[in-house]
């Protein structure tokens, strides 16, 4: 007769798994002495946080800075029943927020949440800002106001590990703008939502970034055959609705001859 | 360059195959400018700039555009011997007997000196002639 032995199985637990594949956590059942790494297999096999070969997935608790050890077991790490936890390549987001003229940076781990950096952005704007007004937005896409509980890992592509954020009134007048300039436009397709009090220069600096402009000194904004002054915002320059600012170095100096 | 880009500048793209970049500029009530950027050895050597009319002939001195601001001349270049851009930036600038201790080096990588920023900052001169 073969010995019986009686195997003590652990209750399964569920875990809302944030990923960079959508603001929605996917549901995953799992042992709860489960390790790090048997999830990271699990996700993957669900084909979800499936990196390139040799790139390392990191999973982290919501709103901790420190990544989980994958040799350890899950409720080592504190995690049970119901947590929620966020699997990404990227092992920090640096995330800027702009806030009427200004733009603050700072890193974190993918599964803070947009409450967390909202939070933070609040105070590192200081007293200007009236927190219950603010809500964060894709910089670029003030119709949606984020989900506090949204990661912002999950809005950030694994190769790409930034997020611009716009800080702003939840309602904000905004105004469509694109900029054109012959290294190609900003965004290449539609336009950006942004706050209509927001300086003109800040979208201007944004474009350059990414349209990899690394000199616009003495260029100038153009709507139509009008300068804007980019020391003003939209409003002040009698903008609104949608915009398309031509951007460029101004006329060449004749020479004397 | 981009069809937004052309269609808020009336810019009408004829050439961007390297090295040429052809581009008319034009604009309700004005006679089209067509500036045809011509840049072999970029960018070791900045590029020639040719003056024509929409039909791709070179423009003589009366077709000049006026009041430019000593940027297009109407004498023609010793080396070219044609009408010429006289803006830092051309080739015949900096190739000019007054202009030759000014090097295109020094302009090269600065911004609004690719071919389109040189382009962009002709485009601002034809604005500003007489229409």
């Amino acid at each position: 007769m073969p010995a019986v032995t009686t195997k003590n199985k652990m209750a399964d637990i569920e875990l809302h798994v944030h990923t960079c594949e959508g603001v929605e956590p996917k549901l995953i059942k799992i042992a709860s002495d489960a390790t790090v790494e048997q999830l990271i297999k699990e996700l993957q096999a669900a084909g979800a946080a499936v990196g390139e070969p040799g790139e390392e997935i990191v999973l982290w608790v919501e709103n901790q800075e420190v990544a989980c050890e994958r040799g350890r077991k899950l409720h080592e790490h504190g995690i049970g029943h119901g947590h929620h936890i966020h699997c990404h390549r990227c092992k920090q987001v640096k995330v800027f927020v702009t806030h009427e003229s200004q733009i603050k940076e700072k890193s974190f781990a993918p599964s803070a949440t947009i409450h967390k950096v909202r939070e933070w952005a609040v105070e590192a704007f200081g007293p200007l800002v009236r927190e219950q007004d603010e809500a964060l937005y894709l910089h670029g896409d003030l119709k949606a106001k984020l989900s506090e509980h949204a990661h912002i890992g999950s809005f950030v592509k694994p190769s790409h590990c930034e997020l611009d954020l716009c800080l702003a009134h939840k309602e904000a007048q905004s105004i469509e703008v694109a900029v054109l300039t012959t290294s190609g436009s900003w965004p290449h397709e539609g336009f950006e939502t942004v706050p209509a009090h927001q300086l003109v220069k800040v979208e201007l600096q944004r474009a350059a970034k990414k349209l990899g402009l690394a000199d616009t000194n003495g260029w100038v904004a153009k709507v139509g055959n009008v300068e804007l002054n980019v020391e003003k915002s939209y409003l002040n320059n009698g903008l609104k609705c949608r915009v398309e600012i031509d951007y460029g170095p101004r006329e060449g100096g004749g020479g004397d001859e | 360059m981009g069809d937004r880009l052309l269609g808020v500048r009336g810019w009408k793209l004829y050439t961007k195959e390297f090295p040429v970049l052809d581009v008319g500029f034009q604009a309700e009530g004005r006679t089209e400018l067509r500036v045809r950027l011509v840049a072999t050895n970029w960018n070791d050597e900045p590029p020639s700039v040719e003056l024509l009319d929409k039909d791709g002939n070179y423009l003589t001195g009366p077709k000049i555009p006026q009041n430019s601001g000593n940027v297009f001349h109407t004498d023609n270049h010793h080396l070219t011997g044609r009408p010429f851009v006289c803006m830092a930036g051309a080739r015949e600038y900096h190739t000019h007997s007054s202009h030759t201790g000014d090097l295109w080096d020094n302009y090269k990588r600065r911004g609004g000196y690719d071919l389109g920023g040189i382009m962009t900052q002709l485009w601002h001169v034809w604005k500003k002639c007489n229409p």
